[in-house]
């Protein structure tokens, strides 16, 4: 089997003396979305953090396509191909939405300036393509947007610096359940036509594990269980905490 | 009051304004890339000034290259004050890394009174001294030179900030330091920047307006809270306040001192700076809810 193009293991985490991640190991492969699952404070957002050099991990390992990033800098991972759409958005929101997604291809370095600059510029339309909204509003500062504009704008912002992976916080954060819709179809598109590899943290379990290939659950820094969606969807344990069904009145015995 | 005294007034108060002015922009561009107040600032106008004068007295360097020099080291200086001082405890609170440049300013200054010692100097004008008359107000050409050139900082900055690539770079770190290491921007390579664009503006204020004030070790300090003060008048963060605000106060201090007294001219600033922070903390062009996002 080949190897997988995020491998963790053993990651330790601590925030001062809380201990917020506790020996995860975790893999994703070429092309896969693989969601991340868990309640609040079980070290989801710390583990994507840690994976884009955000914090540092005081044991363990992130290999990304064979190489240890776990000690670099965060604008060497994005360099790297990995990138990290944080919760919130955090969109720079007095710059308009075009400067917001040329900030994105900020770090990368291409043979040339000029070079660089045009492929910034084609991936600039090419993303606008992909968001309409965002050609709308392009000359608009990037905070007047809606929540699900400004989410869409992170992605696209992420984008631009071309990633093989993309590390996604919460994007259906405070959206309406139309919009959350919109973009999770987005984030299969991404993989489908882009064959980018997503890593997907998201307190809706449901819908997070409806679009992935693979699940973890995240229980207090820890890695409780981890499978094929489907088979996450069907597990017990997982429907009774992180899906809100009460299975023991549903089916007593 | 008649109208050649009131002109004087306003043009001297419009020179020493650019200079606060300059100084105020320093300061906000460092407050806007890492949140701190950086209160060597007056320090680095200090420095091009008194370089400037060093380079010319004991190197014999003809007046622009002695300049030119000067700004260059004090730019430099800006970085090593960035790289050994703050960012091997940029983690720390804010509120540390303020001392730390208290502290930094004072390392400067002594080390400016040992190697220069304790008197004051000039720097030649840069065209002659023959006063121009303008509307019966004696016109020094140095006046000139300080307007022309701090218009220049300011469009540059301006062009800087609002045109290239690297200077929104500069800016997304202000406004979410996270998110602009998330894309890839190097923010330690920005603080060091903004460390090292203070520390020229800051130096071109100080060569510029040394042939008019003279210039000794300790003048960074008067101007740095002068510069200071501009900062809060016209709102903190907002470039566009500091020069505003740096004109502002040097044109009131102007007026005080030839109406009222030079006696108060620096207490002038301070008194005005107090007033407004009673009465609009956040500053005449700052956000009124005074909420940073």
């Amino acid at each position: 089997m080949e190897t997988p193009l995020l491998e963790i293991t053993g990651l330790d985490v601590f925030y001062g003396k809380i201990h917020a991640l506790r020996q995860v190991s975790l893999n994703v492969r070429q092309g896969e979305i693989v969601s991340l699952i868990g309640g609040n404070g079980a070290g989801k957002t710390t583990l994507l953090c840690t994976i884009s050099g955000l914090i540092r991990a005081s044991a363990g390992t992130i290999a990304f396509a064979g190489a240890d990033i776990s000690r670099r800098a965060p604008e060497k991972i994005v360099q790297g191909g990995v990138s990290h759409v944080p919760e919130g958005r955090l969109v720079f929101s007095p710059l308009t939405v075009a400067d917001n997604l040329r900030l994105g291809a900020y770090g990368r370095s291409g043979a040339s300036r000029a070079e660089t600059r045009a492929e910034a510029a084609e991936d600039l339309e090419r993303i606008m393509d992909m968001f309409p909204v965002l050609r709308e509003r392009r000359k608009q500062a990037a905070g007047t947007l809606s929540g699900g504009e400004q989410q869409m704008l992170a992605i696209g912002r992420a984008l631009m610096a071309r990633p093989r992976m993309l590390l996604l916080d919460e994007p259906g954060m405070g959206l309406a359940p139309l919009v959350t819709r919109e973009i999770f179809r987005h984030i299969v598109t991404l993989r489908d036509s882009l064959g980018l590899t997503v890593l997907l943290v998201e307190q809706n379990a449901r819908r997070a594990l409806k679009i992935a290939d693979r699940g973890y659950v995240l229980e207090t820094g820890r890695v409780t269980l981890t499978g094929a969606s489907q088979d996450l969807l069907a597990d017990r344990d997982v429907q009774r905490a992180y899906l809100g069904r009460d299975v023991d009145s549903a089916s007593p015995g | 009051m008649d109208l050649p005294s009131l002109l004087q007034y306003l043009i001297t108060g419009l020179t020493v304004g650019a200079t606060y002015g300059l100084t105020a922009l320093g300061f906000t561009i460092i407050f806007n890339t890492t949140g701190i107040i950086n209160f060597a600032q007056g320090e680095f106008v200090m420095l091009g000034g008194m370089m400037s004068v060093f380079f010319m007295r004991a190197l014999g360097l003809p007046e622009p290259l002695a300049i030119v020099l000067a700004v260059a080291g004090t730019t430099l200086l800006g970085a090593l004050v960035e790289r050994l001082a703050i960012r091997p405890v940029r983690d720390c609170p804010a509120i540390n890394l303020v001392i730390i440049t208290i502290g930094v300013s004072i390392l400067i200054r002594g080390a400016a009174m040992l190697l220069w010692g304790k008197d004051t100097f000039a720097l030649p004008p840069f065209s002659g001294s023959a006063p121009v008359s303008f509307f019966g107000a004696a016109l020094m050409p140095q006046t000139l030179w300080v307007l022309a050139i701090s218009l220049l900082i300011l469009a540059g900055l301006k062009t800087f900030f609002s045109r290239s690539i690297h200077g929104k770079a500069m800016l997304a770190c202000s406004y979410d330091p996270k998110a602009a290491a998330l894309v890839g921007i190097g923010v330690d390579r920005m603080v060091l920047l903004s460390f090292m664009i203070s520390a020229l503006v800051g130096a071109v204020g100080g060569a510029i307006l040394a042939p008019i004030t003279l210039t000794s070790f300790d003048v960074g300090v008067m101007l740095g809270l002068k510069g200071f003060a501009a900062c809060i008048l016209g709102g903190l963060g907002n470039p566009f306040g500091a020069a505003a605000g740096g004109l502002i106060l040097g044109v009131l201090e102007s007026l005080g001192a030839g109406f009222i007294s030079s006696a108060y001219k620096d207490a002038l600033a301070f008194v005005i700076l107090l007033v407004l922070l009673f009465v609009r903390p956040s500053g005449l062009f700052g956000r009124k809810d005074g909420k940073r996002v």
